[in-house]
């Protein structure tokens, strides 16, 4: 009985967090700043910073993500061939590990494919180098990228 | 065996004839001890239910308190102790990876929460068992240690904290904030005075002031703790 219960939890958290559709929109609004998002990505004037690959947490996750920081300093996250179960309440963080320690939010909105995202100003890559595809909802992590 | 049904005969006819009073109101003051000290004061109300009034069902308010020397605090919220809510987490095993701690130096937390109560009678002997609802919690910052292997820059650092102050009773590590339970047997020594003793279960929670590992703020201490009590009667 116990063990059907558990399973039966498990599937209904799971199937929470399977039963929405990745976001398809190219903008999104922060809580703390306007991040631009868009599919299109021209690297002419960037310098790459860093650049990491993602791997499964308890989800799948896959695809690269690369930093890119313009003239001007301001950088972006660009991410490549990704794709991540979809989930409710998606996040990508930016934090020191895969904890969620001092984390900072990219976005509130995820979509497969590849997509650029401004990184917000107060981040950190010296210290918060992980990429976080992060349930909120639920607190769970479905999959993370090490930037160097 | 005969001696054993006559007993059991004349003992239940007596429960019968006894007369339970359909309310009861009193005042009660517990001292819970063992690693901690919580004395809690209460103003409780139970109602009969049935032809003889010997179960009831009640309410209250209660006034806890709780002091102790360094205890730990584990992560609280349900969708990180176990992926689960309410009455499935208390089936599921938790995810340990998701547990950080922290070792807070000092506790000295009160709550005032509505109390639902849960009786029944024998002659001068009630059982019982009655919880916390919902209500707030007070009580000073404390400082503590925050422990979490998986997080280098977290780990080992001092995080201040205070009690969280709302309190709800969602079963299990569903539950917010401080929240006591007892199960306990009381014995009326006249009318309107008597003792009641039992275990009590303690739910005490701290917040901290910055977010922590996991995204979360909330940090629970599980208590049991036995108790003794004087219910008074004035009504």
């Amino acid at each position: 009985m116990k063990t059907a219960l558990t399973i039966l939890a498990f599937a209904s958290v799971l199937a929470a967090c399977q039963s929405e559709t990745i976001e398809k929109s190219s903008t999104t609004t922060t809580p703390t700043e306007t991040m631009s998002v868009s599919t299109a990505f021209d690297t002419t004037g960037q310098t790459l910073l860093v650049k990491g690959t993602f791997e499964n947490a308890v989800h799948t996750t896959s695809g690269v993500a690369r930093v890119y920081e313009d003239k001007n300093k301001k950088r972006t996250l660009v991410l490549e061939n990704f794709k991540t179960d979809a989930g409710p309440d998606l996040r990508i963080y930016l934090a020191e590990d895969k904890s969620v320690t001092n984390f900072v939010q990219v976005t509130g909105k995820v979509q497969n494919g590849n997509s650029a995202i401004a990184i917000p100003s107060n981040a950190n890559l010296q210290t918060q180098a992980y990429v976080l595809i992060w349930c909120r909802q639920f607190a769970v992590l479905f999959g993370a990228a090490k930037l160097k | 065996m005969k001696k054993t049904l006559m007993l059991l005969l004349v003992s239940s006819s007596l429960f019968a004839q006894f007369n339970y009073p359909k309310q009861q109101h009193y005042a009660d003051l517990a001292f819970a001890v063992g690693g901690a000290v919580s004395p809690a004061l209460s103003f409780q109300k139970t109602y009969g239910i049935g032809k003889n009034n010997r179960f009831k069902i009640g309410g209250g308010i209660r006034l806890n308190t709780f002091f102790s020397g360094q205890k730990n605090y584990l992560t609280a919220p349900a969708k990180l102790t176990s992926g689960a809510q309410s009455i499935v987490a208390l089936f599921t095993e938790n995810i340990a990876s998701n547990l950080d701690t922290l070792q807070v130096s000092k506790t000295a937390a009160g709550s005032l929460n509505s109390t639902i109560i849960l009786q029944y009678s024998f002659p001068k002997l009630d059982i019982g068992f009655n919880i916390d609802a919902f209500g707030v919690s007070f009580g000073g910052k404390q400082t503590g240690t925050f422990l979490a292997n998986e997080s280098k820059s977290l780990n080992k650092t001092s995080q201040t904290a205070k009690p969280t102050t709302f309190n709800l009773l969602l079963i299990s590590d569903s539950d917010k904030g401080s929240l006591n339970s007892e199960l306990y047997a009381r014995y009326w020594v006249s009318k309107r005075l008597a003792i009641r003793g039992g275990a009590s279960f303690q739910f005490l929670e701290y917040t901290t002031d910055k977010t922590l590992t996991f995204e979360n703020n909330r940090f629970r201490h599980k208590a049991l703790l036995p108790f003794i009590a004087v219910s008074f009667s004035p009504f």
